[in-house]
């Protein structure tokens, strides 16, 4: 596991961040146990306070579950949840941003699609 | 729950105009970690001496539990202050002086003292005197994590260890707390170094606490915002600022409030700040 | 616990100073026999210098009790509080009067077999207060530690007391005592002032006070007063020494 903790983002939402992502990619399997508070506190020099906060965020976003006395474990269905919230923040995060760098460098709307085309296609030529 | 609690706490020394300590409020609450800031000659290692009964203070309390810490052996003996200063015998070898210290606290961590002799590769056969500095500063910070106090100040713990023992220290730090949490106040210059551990910030400057609160509080509110000056500008009107640099057009303004309730204008990055960053400006400007 | 274990420590720290004091005391008596030139016999001259060496000892030592700021800190580190640091150090005085003590005594045992016993001083105000020889010692030692303790506990004030004083404060200090000093001496010297303190000394009847505190027109002299007197001064020194005590700041 290599977590990077070098945002400016306060600690616990790169804390929340970074176990998401390793539930995005599938590095922390669904149904498997995620390292504990202290574990992660003390291999990332985190304060275990916070990373308790992080890891709250997630399982009030119902990626994690506290099972008692047993840990924390990636709920059923956490992957398809951020990928969800994930095509819903898509609009916001790329295309907006798109269409606003699109205007500075005066590229129309029909310059912009032929070019989403264009790398569709190199995909495809690639695989 | 233990506290220590600071109630109008002042320092004046003799022969000088302006109080070191003018009106100094704040509470140190059980098991969490304070980083105490500010600039050199603020005050911060006066403070520590005051609070561990050091020294004597001008006027105000410092209440453990309520009760008075001046005189006071049960309130003392729960607070660890490591400083600056040569408090134990020089001439006595790291090993006598350990065991000094182990037959002054019962409950001393005997075990997490040989484990961090082996990981700060320390030889407790020297005497104190004949080690550097850096050793010097170690078998302090050896001790001041293995003593059984409730609250432990450590005023800049880790001047003139190099990067390895820093970081054997913040590792074993956050291994002891996490094991056996208790309350710790670092001062340091280093902020980038351990805005990761702690989870308070404590800010002294001009005699008074200037900043006090957790450390997600005060991290997501502190922004870098930057683009056209006239954007900027309009966004960010009636937030105080803290600074702002301005380059041609480009302007970036730093402050730390919430971010105004109006639309971003495209125009506009906003982007977090590091502690680092967020205390040099307050320290250059001296206000909040 | 703390005041026991501080006490160790204290005792500890102090031990070198007792080897101080024998180191001197042999390079006094050597200087003693090397400087005899013309003396009758080198056994004379060793005599002659061997009943030195307790009072080298007892003054070697006393440097070593005045120390007082590097006990203070090591205390403050330790997390207790000024009167707490006072009791330690009390113990441990007792405990050094008693080491120091009993090297003393065994010094003036192994003089006593050397030459007369008159060199030893409490042989000569009390030779005859026992005639039992096993109680004589006990009264010896006792006598012996009681006065040494008062010595050591009143320098150990002293020491504090200079430790509450900065550099420019102590040097203040010192002149003061020695300026003091001269004043007085010359005052000595001058007929009228040492009239004036013989009146005063008759006024409150200072032969009879230092008779009886050292019982010397007792039929047989016995050192009870003296140890009474010395046990006071002790307790007065002491109450002093807890003042400065609780003053103590660590310096910065």
């Amino acid at each position: 596991m290599q977590f990077d903790f070098n945002s400016q983002e306060p600690i616990f939402i790169q804390v929340a961040t970074q176990l998401e992502d390793a539930i995005f990619t599938g590095a922390f399997q669904e149904g498997a146990q995620v390292p504990s508070t202290t574990e992660i506190s003390k291999q990332f020099k985190i304060n275990p306070a916070t990373v308790l906060k992080g890891m709250n965020m997630l399982v009030n976003n119902e990626l994690l579950e506290k099972r008692r006395g047993r840990g924390t474990f990636v709920k059923q269905g956490a992957q398809e949840i951020i990928i969800k919230r994930r095509q819903e923040h898509f609009y916001n995060d790329y295309i907006l941003n798109l269409i606003n760098e699109s205007k500075k460098l005066h590229l129309s709307e029909d310059d912009i699609l032929t070019l989403v085309k264009r790398g569709y296609d190199n995909e495809q030529d690639r695989s | 729950m233990s506290k220590i609690e600071v109630r109008h706490l002042a320092k004046r020394f003799k022969f000088s105009k302006q109080p070191l300590l003018s009106e100094v409020n704040f509470t140190l609450d059980e098991n969490e970690i304070y980083g105490l800031f500010g600039e050199n000659g603020a005050g911060k290692s006066t403070l520590m001496s005051i609070i561990a009964d050091y020294n004597r203070r001008s006027a105000g309390e410092i209440l453990f539990d309520g009760e008075e810490v001046h005189e006071n052996d049960e309130a003392l003996s729960e607070i660890y202050f490591m400083n600056q200063d040569d408090m134990y015998t020089k001439k006595d070898k790291v090993s006598q002086i350990f065991s000094f210290v182990e037959s002054m606290y019962q409950g001393y961590d005997v075990a997490l003292q040989a484990k961090l002799v082996k990981e700060f590769k320390l030889d407790v056969n020297q005497k104190l005197n004949s080690l550097s500095t850096g050793y010097q500063s170690i078998v302090k910070i050896i001790i001041s994590l293995c003593v059984p106090c409730k609250f432990v100040l450590l005023d800049e713990p880790t001047l003139g260890l190099d990067a390895r023992n820093r970081e054997v220290f913040q590792r074993n730090l956050i291994e002891t707390y996490s094991e056996n949490p208790r309350t710790f106040v670092i001062s340091t210059h280093i902020i980038d170094e351990i805005d990761r551990i702690i989870s308070h910030v404590l800010l002294l400057q001009d005699g008074v606490i200037k900043m006090n609160g957790s450390i997600d509080d005060v991290s997501s509110k502190s922004y870098s915002i930057s683009g056209p000056a006239e954007d900027v500008n309009s966004y960010i009107d009636g937030v105080k600022v803290l600074d702002e640099e301005q380059l041609g057009r480009y302007k970036t303004v730093h402050f730390m409030d919430q971010l105004p309730d109006r639309e971003v204008p495209a125009s506009v990055d906003i982007e977090k700040m590091k502690l680092q960053k967020l205390l040099v400006y307050i320290m250059d400007r001296g206000r909040l | 616990m703390k005041t026991k274990a501080l006490a160790k420590q204290y005792c500890h720290d102090f031990i070198p100073y007792i080897w101080y004091g024998l180191v001197v005391s042999v390079v006094y008596i050597l200087f003693g026999l090397l400087s005899a030139d013309g003396a009758p016999s080198i056994e004379y001259q060793l005599k002659a210098s061997f009943f030195m060496a307790p009072y080298i000892i007892t003054v070697v030592t006393m440097i070593g009790i005045s120390f007082n700021y590097r006990r203070f800190k090591l205390a403050m580190q330790s997390g207790v509080s000024r009167k707490t640091f006072w009791k330690a150090k009390m113990l441990f005085i007792a405990k050094a009067t008693l080491i120091v003590n009993v090297v003393n005594v065994i010094i003036g045992f192994i003089n006593m077999k050397l030459g007369p016993s008159e060199t030893y001083l409490y042989y000569q105000a009390y030779g005859k207060a026992f005639s039992n020889v096993f109680v004589q010692s006990i009264s010896m030692f006792i006598t012996d530690y009681v006065v040494l303790l008062f010595i050591f506990v009143a320098m150990n004030t002293f020491g504090t007391m200079t430790s509450l004083m900065n550099k420019i404060g102590k040097s203040i200090f010192y002149s003061i005592g020695v300026v003091c000093y001269m004043f007085f001496t010359n005052l000595l010297t001058q007929y009228s002032s040492q009239r004036l303190i013989s009146r005063f000394y008759a006024h409150i009847n200072g032969d009879a006070i230092f008779n009886f505190i050292f019982s010397i027109d007792a039929k047989v002299p016995r050192p009870y007063p003296l140890i009474g007197f010395m046990i006071i001064l002790t307790i007065i020194a002491a109450l002093f020494n807890l003042l400065f005590t609780k003053l103590e700041q660590v310096k910065r």
